[in-house]
């Protein structure tokens, strides 16, 4: 019995080498397979990610497109700052070519996916063709070159002024509101905010990559879509005539402006003055300057009234600018000054304003037959436009770019793959975010990432 | 000692029965399952290989241009084989400015005998070669798959349009083309570990971004 425990004790521990070596070959050839799945399972994923960041390039060559229909240069963010689309970043490089053609390099990057392609294009921005059919007047009631808000209650619509007055228009209810027609609207270059009770009887239109926000019950009977290309507010060309000195209309008394031309340093008129202006008649003023309840009275019967302001406009309450009765408006301020042009209230305005450098701001109780047309525009609640289709003719410096969908301005001719530029983030495979510092947060959306053309500013 | 338990011989009869029944149960459900995983990896594989094919090729094809991809078969006929160029750019001109000439031919592996001369269980098989530059100084042959199927899944020649895809007798690598566009039909066949056959089928169209020639 001893011996058999001793040779019993001598074999003890002996299956553990048998037994370690087995689990030592199970462990290799499952870190083996382990390893070969991962292999093959990066490669699909690099697959699927370089395909993804492919049409991530994709996206932003018709973003560049979108950007040089808008008139911008068709860049689209920087490496350093790329917009941020679909859980990746993609940015563009527009490289003008010379005869209308643009090249466009788009580059990519989704996780570890990296793409570039070049686009050369070709075309010109849209031409001369008017929104409202080919011409360059005014084109809606309200337009805003910067963010443009309607507080509660605004009412716009619009009239003819060449087919009698508004009253005689307005013959319309919608929800107890009279209104005379549907062509009016608001628009602008960047936003439009329409604040509860506002109604539109007509299109309200936000500037490209822009929308226009409609707050509780506000109302807008036609399109809300936002505008494809920028409208940029021309400046103004004001003539060049001999100056005639200052010219003034004494309180409570009334001068007449016959048909010609004027250069007056400065336009004064006292308290219920009224000064008759008789068309065909262009006037530059450097300072117009009213009393509480002045009038000016517009005679375009015989051809339009342009008046250039060049200078200060000083306007108090009551203010009255319109047609002669029974007469049709054609005319319009022309501001070319910054600075603020204000109807106060009990103003009554029935001509059309352009002002591309300066703010316009209605207060309550004024009310526009007209259109107004300035880099910026405020106004009151309660507030009530009717835009004059009639002032659509009137000419004016800019040029409005053609929004006819379904016409493709710019052409590819030319598509090619190119290799990804950035040495650097071609060998660095980690997702894009880390591999900037940035975050999602950090980065514009595609359409607000567009470059400007150079040398151009923000109108 | 007492007297000794033990079983029955009916006892362990019947056990013994009981335990071949439930090894046999066993055993055919872990081999129906091994097949069936091991036929639905080889598809799985299969179905791959086909698509990174169909990636590499319609990649290609998108730079190029209708006007300089040569033959293109009309409907109801079809192409294995094609010539093409890809854009690499605009002149000053804006014309486009091409790249070398680049085929897609699709090669027999062996003899078109009707038999499986090469013993790899497939007949007639064939392969998709990219060749660059082809007859010039710079060719350069890559194959981008084996084991093509010598006609599409479904399809045999007969002047017949069994599969219903709107071709007769379309190759395992077909190029169909309509337009500005082209689509790309490509079945890959094989054999699982048990020897079954496998055939995988994939297509894709796509848009030429080039124009002219």
């Amino acid at each position: 019995m001893r011996a058999m425990r001793r040779g019993s004790d001598g074999r003890r521990g002996s299956t553990l080498i048998p037994v370690t070596i087995l689990l030592g070959t199970m462990t290799v050839l499952a870190l083996v397979f382990l390893r070969v799945g991962q292999r093959v399972s990066q490669e699909q994923g690099a697959g699927f990610e370089s395909a993804r960041a492919a049409l991530l390039a994709e996206a932003g060559i018709a973003e560049a497109i979108e950007a040089l229909r808008a008139g911008q240069s068709g860049g689209v963010g920087t490496p350093e700052l790329p917009a941020y689309l679909g859980g990746g970043v993609l940015w563009v490089e527009a490289t003008d070519l010379g005869d209308g053609r643009t090249q466009l390099d788009a580059m990519a990057m989704k996780d570890s996916g990296r793409a570039a392609l070049r686009v050369v294009v070709e075309g010109e921005a849209g031409g001369a063709d008017g929104a409202g059919g080919g011409e360059n007047g005014f084109p809606t009631m309200l337009f805003a070159n910067q963010h443009l808000q309607l507080k509660q209650n605004v009412l716009i619509d619009s009239y003819d002024s060449s087919l009698g007055t508004y009253a005689s228009q307005a013959i319309n209810t919608y929800s107890g509101v009279a209104y005379a027609s549907s062509t009016g609207g608001a628009s602008g270059n960047s936003t439009v905010q329409l604040d509860s009770g506002v109604k539109v009887f007509g299109d309200v239109s936000a500037g490209p990559g822009f929308t226009a926000g409609l707050g509780g019950t506000a109302y807008v009977s036609g399109s809300t879509a936002s505008k494809t290309q920028k409208i940029p507010l021309a400046p103004i060309p004001v003539p060049v005539i001999a100056s005639s000195g200052a010219y003034a209309v004494a309180n409570s008394a009334t001068k007449t402006i016959n048909p010609g031309t004027y250069h007056f340093t400065s336009v004064t008129q006292g308290k219920f003055s009224k000064l008759k202006v008789i068309g065909p008649a262009t006037i530059v003023m450097d300072g117009y300057t009213t009393g509480a309840s002045a009038t000016l009275e517009v005679d375009c019967s015989g051809g339009p009234v342009t008046i250039y302001d060049t200078g200060v406009w000083s306007v108090d309450k009551n203010y009255v600018v319109g047609p002669a009765p029974g007469t049709a408006v054609d005319a319009a301020f022309l501001i070319s000054s910054a600075g603020t042009v204000q109807f106060d209230q009990g103003s009554k305005i029935q001509v059309g304003f352009y002002a591309p450098n300066a703010l316009i701001q209605v207060d309550q109780g004024a009310e526009v037959w007209g259109a107004l047309v300035a880099d910026q525009i405020t106004v009151d609640q309660g507030t009530k436009f009717h835009f004059d289709e009639n002032l659509r003719d009137f000419e004016l410096p800019w040029e409005i770019p053609s929004e006819e969908a379904g016409d493709p301005v710019f052409t590819a001719i030319a598509w090619s793959k190119i290799e990804f530029p950035v040495a650097e983030w071609r060998a660095d495979r980690r997702d894009p975010l880390s591999l900037l510092g940035l975050s999602r947060s950090d980065l514009p959306p595609p359409v607000k990432a567009w470059q400007e053309p150079e040398g151009k500013g923000d109108q | 000692m007492g007297s000794r338990g033990g079983f029955t011989l009916i006892e362990m009869a019947v056990a013994l029965v009981l335990m071949s029944v439930l090894g046999g149960l066993v055993f055919l459900t872990a081999e129906s399952t091994s097949n069936a995983v091991n036929t639905g990896v080889a598809v799985a594989e299969l179905d791959g290989r086909a698509l990174r094919v169909l990636e590499r090729v319609c990649d290609a094809l998108k730079a190029s241009s209708a006007g300089v991809a040569t033959p293109q078969a009309e409907t109801p006929f079809s192409n294995a084989n094609l010539d093409f160029r890809r854009g690499l750019g605009a002149d000053a001109d804006g014309d486009v400015l091409w790249g070398p000439l680049e085929r897609l031919v699709l090669e027999y592996d062996e003899a078109d005998d009707g038999l499986d001369d090469d013993g790899d269980g497939l007949v007639d098989e064939g392969r998709l070669v990219w060749i660059e530059d082809p007859g010039g100084a710079s060719e350069r042959r890559v194959v981008l798959c084996q084991d093509v199927r010598e006609y599409l899944a479904g399809e045999t020649l007969d002047g017949d349009d069994q599969n219903q895809n709107g071709l007769l007798d379309e190759r395992g690598f077909a190029l169909d083309f309509t337009g500005n566009r082209v689509t790309v039909r490509l079945t890959l066949e094989g054999r699982d570990r048990d020897g079954r056959l496998l055939a995988s089928t994939v297509q894709r169209s796509v848009v030429f971004r080039n124009q002219g020639n």
